[in-house]
């Protein structure tokens, strides 16, 4: 059986009595989530010793007959059993197969997977079985993260301002354990009572991920010119475990943004229209230092720069290099050529 | 610390205490056994900081003190050396290094600071009692087949020891259960047991007790806190962490009023239950029994081997019945069954079936059946 849309929330719902489910997606929050909540429709105690079951793909290649064995076995306490195998792959279709061929047994088989495309065997199998059904876990959209966020906040009397409503949306989506967990946090940051509406300074204040602000504020930093303090902001995040490899190629990234704008202002479109044009779109606080730049550094300089990150890039990857120094120095040489460009501009 | 020791008597005391020593270890001070020369002779003592093993061995100490080294480099350096020598273990000035003799051979080891061993024994025991050796035997080995080896079902990882009623007579009862069966066993209340709180006893400790009751036919001294259980036998004391969970409620599991009543002699029928379930394939393990007056018919299917049946004679005059089961698990119930004829108390195809010795109760195994 194959779901989505309409037919896949209203089997989420109410699942029918199959012998075997598929969950599987790029979400692995949503995956854990959906598998839980369809073991429970079963099982409500999942800690339950003699109704559920867990099977790991390991035992099932080297001990196949346990899957038949446990799906037949009934509980010693009575009721239906789950039987739960979890981090399947197509390399067990073949298996489930044979499983879903014989008369199916009375237990529900629920596997979970990783992101399957269209041409696993394993999902063919579990949407094409009469028996068996695969579940899909897609990452939020825009659209599913605004609905989530708005289930979450609205029980406990709570609006979001439309700015930080933006914030919130534009970091959460990847997990949906994860971005559970943050809207939780947010709740319980904003307690009892008191002021109802969440202002963008709340959402800032603890969502989303601090090493990617401060990131941020290291090639910000740098493409502004300010030596002592891109080279600060660096240090620590150095310090904390960031790689150089990963900074300098959000570096680069940067640059071939400005490079991109200044482009299209070169062929004739307004700053504004070129900096509308972005995707994504920048975010809205940090507009005013890109156009800065925008207007300070010059085609060539921009050119120039992306070589130096792109060269140090190169050299981090080569064995024996000190990744941590070159990428110091590419830092200090970019920064000092957004200083240059910066004095330029007010010259 | 200096001591001569009987090889034939270290080695055996090596062989108790190492095999609770893991094979490799992320704590280097838990790969050595600490040897303490003093007036009783030589203690050896072991640990994986869940289970603790001190066992005395007697030796002619020189020279008293106490060092740790490496449990199994030391174990196979005995075990090597000729039957009938004799062992010299000196630690001179050298902290370090710990040298042993026996002949013309001579070994230094490295040491590890007596200091740095952790201390598990200790803490107080408030129940204590004695069990006769087989008893204690009887508890292991016919429940620990059914200990779980699944690592998330932690509480079930151990035999659960308990004090209960058995019609209304006072007794010690291990239970085991993996979820699909389970094996209760009971043997008199010692003296001492009253009162004492349900403790699990981890699957490890289970098999390193029932190594050292071999070896014995005195009674085994067992003291016990909430948290945990300590076996003394001659010369050895045991101390192990108990499981930190909740067993459960087994009784729900065990049916009371199964009134088909079938008796088979042991032996044939576990022979007959092994030769069928060559024939369920590698998909399934199931085995399809059907009893009917007089008569007990195993059959099992494969869509890709075929099918084989057998028929024996049975004691069974209730309405004829078909029921199955797990061979594997069915086979392991019977190979718990020392008399010739076990007896099994049938419902209907969907319900648990117990099983026991006829001609002894003490024992009782619950299994479920399966879908066939």
């Amino acid at each position: 059986m194959k779901l989505s849309g309409k037919a896949l929330a209203s089997f989420l719902e109410r699942p029918p009595k199959l012998a075997a489910i598929l969950v599987y997606g790029p979400d692995g929050g949503l995956v854990r989530e959906r598998f839980d909540q369809l073991a429970r429709s079963v099982c409500p105690d999942l800690g339950d010793p003699f109704r559920v079951a867990e099977l790991t793909p390991a035992s099932l290649k080297d001990d196949p007959a346990r899957l038949a064995d446990e799906a037949d076995a009934l509980a010693l306490t009575g009721g239906r059993r789950v039987v739960r195998v979890q981090g399947a792959g197509d390399g067990l279709a073949a298996l489930f197969q044979s499983f879903l061929a014989r008369k199916p047994g009375e237990a529900l088989v629920l596997v979970s997977a990783g992101d399957l495309g269209a041409r696993s065997s394993l999902r063919k199998l579990f949407e094409d079985s009469p028996e068996a059904a695969a579940v899909p876990c897609y990452l939020d959209d825009r659209q599913a993260v605004e609905s989530l966020i708005n289930a979450a906040l609205r029980p406990h009397g709570l609006s979001l301002e439309p700015d930080a409503l933006d914030y919130l949306a534009e970091r959460l989506g990847g997990d949906r354990l994860a971005s559970r967990a943050e809207l939780d946090k947010l709740v319980t940051y904003m307690g009892q009572g008191g002021v109802r509406t969440i202002r963008l300074d709340d959402v800032e204040a603890l969502i989303g991920d601090s090493a990617e602000r401060n990131q941020e504020d290291l090639i910000f930093a740098a493409a502004s010119g300010q030596t002592l303090e891109s080279q600060r902001i660096l240090d620590r995040l150095l310090r904390e475990g960031s790689e150089p490899v990963g900074l300098l190629r959000a570096l680069a990234r940067h640059l071939q943004k400005l490079h991109l704008v200044k482009g299209q202002m070169a062929a004739g479109q307004s700053a504004e229209q070129a900096l509308n044009a972005l995707r994504p779109k920048l975010f809205f606080k940090r507009t005013d230092a890109f156009r800065r730049q925008i207007e300070s550094w010059s085609l060539a300089k921009l050119a120039q720069a992306m070589e130096l990150a792109v060269t140090a890039e190169l050299d981090c990857k080569t064995t024996g290099m000190p990744a941590r120094a070159l990428c110091g120095r590419t830092f200090l040489q970019i920064a000092q050529l957004g200083k240059a460009a910066a004095a330029g501009r007010r010259r | 610390m200096k001591l001569i020791i009987e090889r034939a008597a270290l080695l055996k005391s090596l062989a108790h205490v190492q095999s609770v020593v893991e094979k490799r270890n992320t704590i280097p001070i838990l790969s050595n056994v600490k040897l303490e020369a003093g007036s009783a002779g030589l203690a050896l003592n072991a640990t994986d900081m869940d289970l603790d093993i001190v066992e005395t061995v007697a030796a002619e100490v020189a020279r008293p003190g106490a060092t740790t080294a490496p449990a199994h480099t030391l174990y196979e350096i005995v075990r090597k050396l000729p039957e009938g020598s004799q062992v010299e273990i000196d630690q001179a000035g050298d902290e370090t290094l710990l040298t042993l003799r026996s002949g013309r051979s001579k070994f230094s080891l490295a040491c590890l600071p007596v200091a740095d061993f952790p201390l598990l024994s200790g803490g107080e025991m408030p129940h204590a009692f004695q069990l006769a050796a087989e008893e204690l035997r009887a508890l292991i080995d016919r429940t620990r087949f059914a200990i779980s080896t699944e690592e998330t079902r932690y509480y079930l990882n151990g035999i659960y020891l308990h004090a209960a009623k058995s019609d209304g007579i006072p007794v010690l009862r291990a239970v085991a259960t993996d979820g699909h069966r389970l094996a209760r066993v009971e043997v008199p209340l010692p003296e001492g047991a009253e009162g004492m709180p349900g403790v699990i006893v981890p699957r490890k400790t289970v098999a390193e007790i029932r190594k050292l009751i071999e070896e014995t036919d005195r009674p085994v001294s067992v003291a016990l806190s909430d948290s945990k259980i300590r076996f003394a036998f001659e010369g050895t004391v045991l101390t192990s962490k108990l499981i930190d969970g909740t067993f459960p409620d087994y009784e729900r599991v065990i049916p009371a009023d199964n009134d088909k009543i079938l008796e088979v002699d042991c032996k044939a029928f576990a022979a007959a239950v092994d030769r069928v379930s060559a024939i369920s394939s590698e998909k399934s393990r199931a085995i399809k029994l059907a009893a009917a007056k007089g008569t007990l018919v195993l059959s099992a299917q494969s869509p890709d081997s075929g099918s084989a049946t057998e028929e024996l004679e049975a004691s069974y005059s209730a309405a004829a019945i078909e029921i199955g089961f797990n061979s594997r698990y069915l086979l392991d119930i019977l190979a718990q069954i020392e008399g010739d004829a076990v007896r099994l108390a049938l419902a209907d195809a969907a319900s648990p079936t117990v099983a026991r010795e006829v001609s002894d109760g003490s024992a009782v195994y619950v299994l479920m059946p399966m879908r066939v």
